[in-house]
């Protein structure tokens, strides 16, 4: 199964050499883990701080991510607004951050002889953000978040859809509950003392892995690392996170209406934690599924029966457990009862019998390939700086790569078959029917709510 | 000073400074402050020298049927992107045939003489190579990430089946342009589609090939026949119309062997890209409102018809059209985002288009502040028509010319930017030229273009969003009329 890919690798050796690194801590506990790569005048600075929405307390909903903001406000040495213009003028080709459920990241790409000013900025804003927090910054961020929230979940379509998605797989209080940009209410409600208390409990060095990607020498950039970073008080201990999730042992069913042109259905499963047995299987189900036009979904209900206009599936891996889910998007006028029971047979049909060895080598080779694209960038999304930080957050071995692809590798049919049996059911489901809602006359006053 | 305050900080004391004035607590009995440790930190480090560092040029041969291969070497991994890009866009369509070419396109993945588009897809797959078809707003092209190695032959005949033997199936035919015409249905309930739709279409007219979205609209795309896919595919998707990127892991020698046999006896035919005729200039600035019932957003797009980027003034254009949105530091993002709070995000800039291009500004703000939003838009654009500080362009130059190497970081993305270079007919070395290139305008240039090209006076403007939004201020809630504010600022909608 592996030939076709082990031999596109024979040229370069194995992807664990592609990814060489080195590792060390600093007294403060802030990890670090420097890979030389010298392709490109560029270095990819990568900082994962392990605290992410799961990590809220109820009642402030999406604050992991408001905070996330806030952390591009301004520190003690770093004018408000100056975060961006700085990297921009500095020639930085990439700066952004992201806030999942499980953590919280923040990455600028800057050309080699910039990667000082990276690690200074990064370092004020790790020891000095509180000293020039005000109010007036945090209220301006909230509006922010919020015309994001706007934007991103309120103004497209489905956007509410897959909010209620994960409000009925994960009830209040777990920390999954929503949509990581969190409610209006308690986006509003956050206060001054919020933002100090989550910046001491979390945003310590000790709760940080600093990956720093690219174009320098490893002895000269440690020494870098220590000057700004080493001085940098330890935080208490992160308390570890106390969540225990319930499984679903009766479906949970809802029907929305929305000003949506197409109706559409939601089939979600709460299912195993990454890294943890199943995941890889259910990774490699989700294509079967979904993936491309000869995937079974698409060619039963897109192609075959022209129920639906596409499909998706995906295993999105969690730490408090993953979720599953298939999406169908109907074509205009179908009843959501049809294309559910549609994409049902099929999930069972695929359960039943399991995957052909052909379709589990295809899911195979793609997951492969995109492995292997995944370590194209230096950072950015999802690049190699990334790609080591996810493998140490979640592993704790930023050299898991081989691993993994040797977990993938050993995936079986029969192995996909007896995850989906045991994971995807009906009676631990959740499925949602979105139907469009009446159009109001277009000339009307008011119009929808 | 900041000592003191992260005292406070740590101490959970922070005085909000409206509070009534207390009297002095006493001061704490402790020694006089160290010098802090930390002081070093106020100087911002300075950059190292800078590394000489070249971009990419491609090397670019010819197959014996004319096709030029422009091909920029990467070993780093076993990958390599093939870009096709075949002449055909907007402009090859028939009048009335808008969406055509999409359509056509779109047919190509369906399936080739010898292989529905399910065994087309598994046979990719099982090469590890990922296949897609476009049909843009100036070209169509097929891509292709492929794994390198001995993967690479069996993916490239993959591909040359896809090119030179499609099925052309009826009954594929027929499914695929319901789901464009779905698709297209599906589109009216996104604002933002909506809202660059309509741009274009008011831009251009809607009997301009440019004034359609390269989908085409429900009308023509309704007209559309097999025959007229399989006669699109005849006339332009022919080896004298169509070029190739290839990046990755191949050496020339082998790239021309892989070649020559497969896409080599392409037949070459005579169609070419027409160019595109300009529309009117406007004369006065134009608004329209488009009702989105239940938005809770507005999307404004503020625009015009502009040069194309060979043209002599697209550069000094560029920088300016930079400095007003195109980076988060970028006036438009400080005003609506960082000063006001109204968008997550406001942009602008002109695009990199052959012949005609355009400058647009684009912002999804909240509804009740969409007059306002539109008032500040205008105000950066006039703002910016005043020659720029040498200070900022200084900034928007460095940033453009330092995160150069940043095109280059992938595969793919080494591909669009050749793709781009090579449709745009800049030569090999295009990348090479870059910086040079965008250093030369001066701030009087500068100004100067933007005195031309971003007078608020000649804008179009297109709002999509809800006709009235209710607010909440102090536990009162007050209905704003988004469109009589819009009405009151006194632009005329376009005729």
């Amino acid at each position: 199964m592996l030939t076709l890919l082990l031999g596109a690798l024979a040229r370069a050796g194995d992807l664990a050499a592609e990814l060489p690194y080195e590792q060390f801590t600093l007294d403060n506990g802030l990890q670090v883990i420097l890979s030389e790569d010298h392709r490109l005048p560029l270095v990819a600075v990568d900082l994962w701080y392990h605290v992410g929405a799961a990590h809220e307390v109820p009642g402030r909903s999406g604050f992991a991510h408001l905070f996330e903001h806030i952390m591009f406000q301004g520190s003690r040495n770093v004018p408000e607004d100056q975060f961006f213009p700085l990297l921009e003028a500095a020639g930085a080709p990439t700066i952004n951050g992201t806030t999942d459920f499980d953590r919280t990241n923040y990455f600028e790409t800057v050309p080699a002889n910039q990667l000082e000013l990276a690690l200074w900025l990064e370092s004020d804003r790790m020891g000095f953000l509180l000293d020039t927090l005000t109010q007036e910054r945090l209220d301006n961020q909230k509006a922010v978040v919020r015309k994001e929230r706007q934007q991103s979940t309120e103004n497209v379509p489905y956007g509410l859809a897959e909010e209620r998605f994960f409000q009925l797989l994960f009830p209040a209080p777990h920390p999954y509950h929503g949509v990581v940009i969190g409610s209006h209410a308690d986006l509003e409600a956050a206060t001054l003392q919020d933002v100090q208390g989550f910046f001491r409990t979390w945003y310590a060095p000790n709760n940080a892995t600093l990956v720093i990607v690219g174009d320098f020498d490893a002895q000269a950039t440690r020494a870098l690392v220590e000057q700004y970073f080493a001085s940098l008080p330890r935080g208490p201990e992160p308390p570890p996170l106390q969540v225990t999730t319930a499984p679903i042992s009766a479906e949970r069913r809802e029907a929305l209406t929305d000003d949506v042109e197409l109706p559409k259905v939601y089939l979600g499963w709460i299912t195993s934690p990454i890294f943890t047995p199943g995941d890889a299987e259910l990774t490699l189900a989700a294509s079967v599924l979904a993936e491309g036009k000869a995937s079974r979904l698409y060619t039963e209900l897109v192609e075959k029966q022209q129920l639906a206009q596409s499909v998706n599936a995906l295993q999105y891996p969690l730490t408090l457990g993953s979720v599953f889910v298939v999406e169908v998007l109907g074509k205009p006028g179908q009843d959501p009862q049809a294309l559910e029971d549609a994409a049902w047979a099929v999930l069972q049909k695929l359960t039943a019998e399991g995957p052909t060895a052909d379709e589990t080598a295809r899911a195979l080779r793609t997951w492969q390939a995109g492995t292997l694209r995944g370590l194209e960038a230096l950072g950015g999304f999802g690049g190699r700086a990334d790609v080591l930080n996810y493998y140490n957050h979640h592993t704790g071995d930023p050299g898991y790569l081989d691993e993994d692809l040797a977990r993938f590798a050993a995936v079986t049919p029969a192995g996909i078959q007896a995850t989906l049996a045991q994971q995807l059911r009906a009676d631990n489901r959740v499925v949602i029917h979105v139907t469009p809602a009446p159009k109001a006359a277009p000339a009307g006053p008011g119009g929808t709510p | 000073m900041s000592r003191v305050l992260l005292a406070l900080l740590g101490a959970g004391l922070l005085i909000p400074a409206c509070a009534p004035k207390a009297p002095p607590p006493p001061p704490p009995e402790v020694p006089a402050p160290a010098p802090d440790p930390e002081a070093w930190r106020a100087v911002r480090p300075a950059p190292g020298p800078e590394r000489p560092w070249e971009a990419p040029s491609a090397t670019v041969f010819t197959l014996s049927n004319g096709v030029e291969v422009a091909l920029v070497e990467n070993h780093t991994l076993p990958l390599v992107t093939v870009q096709v890009l075949v002449d055909a866009g907007r402009l090859a369509n028939p009048r009335g045939k808008a969406g055509l070419h999409a359509l056509t396109a779109s047919m190509l993945d369906e399936g080739t003489k010898g292989r529905t588009g399910a065994q087309l897809a598994a046979a990719l797959a099982a090469q590890g190579a990922e296949l897609s078809v476009w049909g843009g707003g100036d070209g169509s092209g097929v891509w292709m990430n492929a794994l390198g190695g001995e993967a690479l032959a069996p993916s490239l005949d993959l591909l040359t089946e896809v090119l030179l033997q499609p099925r052309f199936d009826k009954a594929d035919f027929a499914r695929v342009k319901q789901q464009t015409l779905d698709q297209l249905a599906a589109d009216r309930a996104e604002p933002r589609t909506v809202a660059t739709r309509t741009f274009s279409r008011e831009l251009f007219g809607a009997d301009h090939p440019l004034g359609t979205a390269p989908v085409g609209d429900e009308a023509t795309v309704k007209g559309l026949t097999l025959a007229d896919a399989q006669a699109f595919y005849k006339t332009w998707w022919h080896a004298g119309n169509a070029r190739l990127v290839v990046v990755g892991d191949v050496t020339q020698a082998e790239l021309q062997a892989l070649l020559e046999p497969r896409l080599g006896r392409w037949a070459r035919g005579k169609a070419t890209r027409p160019a595109p005729v300009a529309p009117a200039e406007r004369a006065q600035t134009e608004l329209l409102f488009v009702e989105q019932p239940g938005a809770v957003q507005s999307v404004i797009v503020v625009g015009r018809v502009a040069m194309g980027r060979t043209d002599p003034e697209f550069w000094p254009a560029y920088l300016a059209g930079t400095l007003v949105g195109g980076m988060f530091g970028s006036r438009l993002n400080m005003n609506l985002r960082e000063e006001h709070g109204w968008s997550y995000g406001a942009y602008g800039g002109f695009s990199e288009d052959r012949g005609l291009g355009v400058f647009s500004a684009r912002a999804s703000v909240q509804a009740d502040k969409t007059a306002p939003a539109v008032t500040e838009i205008l105000k950066e654009l006039e703002a910016a028509r005043r020659p720029p500080t040498a200070e900022e362009l200084q900034l928007t130059r460095d940033y453009l010319a330092r995160s150069l190497p940043g095109n280059f970081e992938t595969n793919a993305s080494t591909a669009a930017s050749f793709a781009a270079s090579f449709t745009l007919g800049l030569g090999p070395d295009a990348w090479r030229r870059y910086t040079t290139e965008l250093l030369a305008p001066d701030a009087a240039a500068v100004g100067a273009a933007a005195t031309r090209w971003l007078d608020p006076a000649k804008m179009l403007i297109v709002v999509v969003g809800p006709r009235t939004v209710e607010v909440e201020e102090g536990g009162q809630k007050r209905t704003v009329d988004v469109q009589a504010e819009l009405a009151a600022l006194g632009f005329p909608t376009p005729g």
